[in-house]
């Protein structure tokens, strides 16, 4: 037995056998060398990467096995349940093995033109030889995330001799990419499904868990302690209208509102504080280019054998130093030069949604809502017609020609289509309305002497996983009522309505040295486009 | 329409040769200088809000399956690509989710034989959807959510 020190769960032991073919293998060990977070920028110490990560899931993964067993009302499985759970631990160790480097930032890439995940989901369906989850994959458009996909592909190649049957590896590969068994489903199957939501649900899994509860450690973000044991120990399978149920105890009631508002308070003050959304917008655009350049984002370039670049060098076991290589060597560009040096980078003109409301309330009072509209508005016809989230003398000029265009179409097929030639009259006053924004900043540039060179970010872009919504849904079980309740109807936590229609936005300037930039105005006249748009 | 498009695209740029020659190197310089994004992004809500106007206006269809959704969107973006654009769709089961919620007052999910997909709400109407879900695409990204070759995805 091999004993790794972690600094939350004491010691995780480790089987020699997996130790030495899955921990010590180059594919896995890679994982030392992707950082878990994107909070560096932030947090200097939350530079974990996802190799513990990884170790810390199996850890709870293995806590969960042993908590689990079939239901008194069921009769034997058909399936060898411990050999089950020991393919449900590999999962859980192998869960990020595919993953791209720099957390989420690259991840799109994996997939095809289009974004289609059919390349991807062909291959596993290749490597686990199941029709069955074909025909599911279509009927229920599953659509795990990329970096799901490429983990079950790396896993299933890489460390096949793991594997006794298809079965096993379709098992495998559901548990990572959350893909429950939904043809004709018997009692054995249900049982699995539940299996699976250990690892990959949008609610409390064991990779959610272990997240959570490092990503806050390492940062020295102080939040709420989550008794991870004594939650993962309330989980119980049950079984109701002939199949299998996962549920948790009553006792875990405070536990989970404890989850719900970690993950709120690391979604609100750690992720969507201005400048890790802006180092992933710096990282974003580094991806873009490198995967424009090379296709880099691939099965190739994170294995041994690697992809070669240009007949000029090779890029094998894929790894944030690479990124950052590449990013010295190929490259030449301002907002590159701003990932390596901070004292370049743009500054945001409020730092919180909290500042952000108390710039712009006073000005819109009850109307805040159209502002917010407004505000995603232009965010999205920046992205659409120019392809960036740049407002600046380019963008301006882009949507002048934009406007223009639509404006000839207009006049070309007046005649033809009434009803259609209004709805092109109103998009483009719409359109003209995104133009006096983007005037708005350029004015207020020239008013505060600093440059009219302005970027704007949604302070909601990562995927947590986390369906705040679902959570209502979570089923907690009251043994002495024989009855299983919803969370919602048990629970006071945090409303899941707001935090899903979050979306504010931050704004970022070029700081000019004894330049101090007043909002106020921008706000005002912001504002006062916003209802005049409206009313 | 898509085909008045490519012609629309020539005349312009011969009528102002000029100022488009100045813009393309404002944009090269941009590039350079600022490091531009270099990919469109759809997200969910666009793509089945554009596919439903679409829907609507030519067969009053008020259900679209997620394969067909898939279809369209992929069909999207190659006939961006085909433009020099670059595009990808951002979509996964959390953003569907996600997306559910936030416009409930729009859409909703149906389940039928064929399949499981998107509804439009009885009350919504196509001048609603023009309002909240055109006002900020492009011209280029709407030709192309327009285009005779991607709404036969859905379906027309």
């Amino acid at each position: 037995m091999k004993r790794f020190k972690d600094p939350i769960y004491g010691y995780i032991e480790i089987d020699e056998f997996v130790a030495e073919n899955i921990i010590d293998t180059a594919e896995f060990q890679r994982l030392r060398q992707v950082i878990q977070t994107s909070y560096s920028p932030l947090y200097a110490s939350a530079v974990h990467n996802r190799f513990v990560h990884s170790l810390g899931v199996y850890y709870l993964g293995k806590i969960v096995t042993s908590i689990i067993e079939k239901p008194d009302e069921m009769s034997e499985l058909s399936i060898d349940l411990k050999r089950y759970k020991t393919i449900f631990e590999y999962a859980c160790l192998l869960h990020d093995v595919g993953h791209a480097p720099f957390s989420h930032t690259g991840e799109y890439f994996y997939l095809d033109v289009g974004s289609s995940r059919d390349k991807l989901h062909q291959e596993i369906l290749t490597l686990t030889s199941d029709a069955s989850l074909k025909d599911e994959i279509e009927k229920r458009k599953y659509s795990a995330a990329p970096h799901e996909l490429m983990s079950v592909i790396v896993a299933l190649k890489i460390f096949e001799p793991l594997f006794e049957n298809d079965g096993e590896r379709s098992f495998f590969a559901r548990c990572i990419l959350g893909y429950n068994y939904f043809n004709n489903v018997d009692l054995d199957k249900s049982f699995l499904n539940c299996m699976i939501s250990m690892l990959n649900s949008s609610l409390i899994d064991v990779d959610k868990l272990d997240y959570l509860i490092r990503d806050a450690y390492i940062t020295g973000f102080d939040t709420v302690a989550i008794d991870y044991e004594r939650l993962l120990k309330s989980i119980k399978i049950i079984v109701e209208d002939d199949k299998c149920k996962l549920v948790f105890s009553k006792s875990a009631v405070s536990i989970i509102e404890n989850v719900v508002f970690a993950h709120d308070a690391e979604r609100k003050w750690i992720q969507n504080h201005p400048v890790v959304q802006y180092e992933a917008f710096i990282l974003k655009h580094a991806m873009e280019k490198l995967n424009n350049d090379y296709s880099l984002f691939g099965y190739e370039a994170l294995s041994k054998s690697g992809k070669i670049l240009n007949d000029d060098f090779k890029i094998s076991l894929l790894s944030d130093g690479d990124v950052i290589f590449l990013m010295k060597n190929c490259f030449d560009d301002r907002l590159i030069e701003e990932y390596f040096a901070r004292n370049k980078r743009r500054h945001p003109l409020w730092k919180s949604e909290s500042e952000y409301k108390a710039i712009f309330k006073p000005f819109s009072g009850d109307n805040f809502e159209e502002l917010e509209n407004e505000f995603e508005e232009l965010a999205k016809y920046l992205n659409y017609n120019n392809m960036s989230s740049v407002i600046n003398d380019q963008a301006l000029s882009a949507l002048n020609e934009d406007i223009a265009k639509s404006e000839f179409e207009l006049k070309a097929d007046n005649q033809e289509n009434k009803t259609l030639a209004k709805r092109f009259e109103k998009q483009i006053e719409q359109k003209r309305k995104h133009l006096k924004w983007l005037s708005c900043f350029k004015k207020f540039s020239e008013e505060q002497g600093i440059d009219f060179d302005f970027v704007i970010i949604k302070a909601d872009q990562f995927n947590s996983g986390f369906g705040k919504v679902a959570f209502d849904e979570l089923e907690i079980y009251f043994p002495e009522l024989s009855a299983t309740l919803k969370f919602k109807d048990v629970a006071n936590t945090l409303s899941s309505e707001k935090s899903a229609r979050d979306k504010f936005y931050y704004i970022f300037y070029r700081r000019k040295a004894d330049v101090s930039v007043n909002v106020k105005n921008l706000a005002r006249n912001l504002n006062l486009l916003a209802m005049e748009a409206y009313y | 329409m898509s085909q008045k498009w490519y012609t629309i695209n020539t005349i312009f740029i011969g009528q102002a040769q000029f100022d488009a020659n100045q813009h393309i190197f404002n944009c090269a310089l941009s590039i350079i200088l600022e490091g531009l994004s270099m990919c469109v992004y759809i997200g969910i809500e666009d793509l089945v809000a554009n596919a439903f106007i679409e829907l609507v206006e030519k067969s009053q269809k008020k259900e679209v399956l997620f394969s067909q959704i898939s279809n369209y969107g992929a069909t999207v973006v190659k006939l961006l690509l085909a433009e020099g654009k670059k595009a990808v769709l951002v979509l996964s089961e959390e953003k569907t989710n996600v997306f559910l919620h936030d416009y409930s007052e729009y859409f909703e999910l149906f389940d039928s034989k064929e399949g499981e997909g998107f509804r439009l709400k009885q009350d919504v109407t196509v001048d609603q959807l023009w309002e909240k879900f055109r006002g900020y695409l492009s011209f280029d990204v709407m030709m192309a959510f327009m285009s005779e070759t991607s709404v036969k995805e859905l379906g027309v």
